[in-house]
């Protein structure tokens, strides 16, 4: 279903049920799948993706169209992932103003539902010493095949300094992976 | 005999006048000059006339090709007068327009108006190389390698559509609470410390009931309307609320709580 149809119905109290099924079946995975990325660990994935949908049903009426509607969904899930991330750097003691994402390191290594080779493994652990937000645009553009410019609307950057981002990630895993060869 | 006759005097030996000695003929002007020259030029052109092609020479295999090469001739004279070449419609009405145009781009010709930010050819090889990682890496690791429970998105999907839409089958209707519990609390209040007043008066003559006492309930019910706290007066609400085994509205609150709590809010 289109995402204007979708829109028009969840503005219909009659169709509002259906039109928000019709938007989880849409985009539920893809916004499974960035924040998993992101948090890691499953069962954390599982409460943060469901807690974004829960502030889509209680927003989307107030949504503008001022952008995409993916878009829309996709900053509420990136908001929400740097919230459930400064969370438990909190509850680990670890300064906000730590950007690395090392404190995960554990949850990979332990974590279960992770199916991945050796070639996988590392590029994760690889992942995992970026900043948070190199990680995340790293993500968006290698395994999500963003565009630039939708990055750019999600995180609010600019597409200049978004590039240079995905630039220098992609030399720093190339000197991880160099370096733990 | 000899004759004589006159025909013959002053003659001498040739019998002739001496008149007749002169020569009366005359010849072109440098006649005797050119004439050398052209006696031998006589004798040349004598010697070619005795040759069979009168001193002419052709080119090997003239004649041979001479047929091919005058039809050719006569083709091409046939060309020329034909139109063999076309051009599109409106082709001249157009082309002075199309040469003015060309004149003009032609100063945007040299040069090159596209620049490169600074840095960008140094910058170049290294950024070519991380490409090249990039897609090695892709072959390597398309994906993160992340797994999910058998079934989860279906379950993922009913248990927010649980959460969304249940609270809306049992509508709440919102009071205008605020003002009410201002009136209730207060009243609560006002009556609590009626009785301990009373009781105080009538049992223990106490300095601090008797205080409170002499406090109008006007005056606690406008300061509790200034300063509540709307969690004291959910509280005081589930107090009004459960009046089974209490004896009464906020009776089983003691004086000494009520007093606290006044001192508190100061």
């Amino acid at each position: 279903m289109e995402d204007a149809l979708i829109i028009s119905k969840f503005a219909d109290e009659r169709t509002r049920e259906e039109a928000f099924g019709y938007l989880l079946k849409k985009y539920q995975q893809k916004i499974y799948w960035h924040v998993r990325r992101m948090v890691i660990d499953h069962d954390d994935a599982d409460d943060v993706v469901q807690d974004i949908f829960i502030k889509v049903w209680r927003n989307l009426e107030k949504f503008r169209e001022d952008s995409q509607l993916y878009t829309w969904l996709y900053r509420i899930a990136t908001n929400e992932c740097i919230t459930f991330l400064n969370k438990k750097k909190q509850k680990q003691n670890l300064s906000l103003d730590d950007d690395s994402s090392a404190y995960l390191a554990d949850t990979l290594a332990e974590g279960s539902y992770f199916n991945g080779d050796q070639a996988q493994m590392k590029l994760q652990q690889a992942l995992l010493t970026l900043p948070e937000k190199q990680r995340l645009v790293f993500n968006m553009k290698y395994f999500e095949d963003l565009k630039y410019e939708e990055i750019s609307e999600i995180v609010g950057t600019s597409v200049g300094a978004l590039k240079a981002s995905y630039h220098l990630a992609v030399k720093k895993i190339e000197l991880f992976f160099a370096s733990n060869d | 005999m000899n004759e004589n006759n006159t025909y013959h005097e002053g003659t001498g030996g040739f019998n002739l006048p001496e008149s007749c000695r002169v020569n009366p003929f005359t010849v072109p002007n440098d006649y005797f000059n050119d004439l050398s020259s052209n006696i031998h030029a006589r004798i040349q052109l004598d010697k070619w006339k005795g040759s069979s092609n009168g001193g002419f020479s052709v080119p090997q295999g003239y004649f041979e090709d001479a047929e091919s090469h005058l039809k050719t001739q006569a083709k091409l004279e046939c060309l020329k007068n034909s139109p063999a070449f076309e051009v599109p419609e409106d082709y001249f009405s157009k082309l002075e327009e199309q040469i003015q145009a060309q004149v003009k781009l032609e100063p945007f010709r040299e040069g090159n108006d596209f620049a490169v930010p600074n840095g960008y050819f140094e910058q170049l090889q290294d950024r070519i190389s991380s490409r090249i990682f990039e897609e090695q890496l892709k072959d390597m690791s398309p994906t993160s390698g992340f797994d999910v429970p058998p079934a989860y998105f279906d379950k993922l999907t009913r248990e927010i559509t649980t959460k969304v839409v249940a609270p809306r089958e049992t509508p709440v209707r919102r009071l205008p609470i605020q003002q009410w519990i201002q009136y209730a609390a207060a009243a609560c209040v006002a009556v609590v410390l009626g009785i301990g007043s009373y009781n105080a008066v009538v049992d223990q003559p106490d300095t601090a009931q008797s205080t409170l006492a002499t406090i109008s309930e006007d005056e606690i019910i406008n300061y509790l309307s200034a300063s509540h706290n709307s969690q004291d007066m959910l509280y005081i609400m589930e107090c009004m609320e459960d009046h089974e085994g209490t004896g009464g509205i906020c009776t089983h609150v003691k004086e000494e709580d009520i007093e606290d709590y006044l001192n508190y809010m100061l």
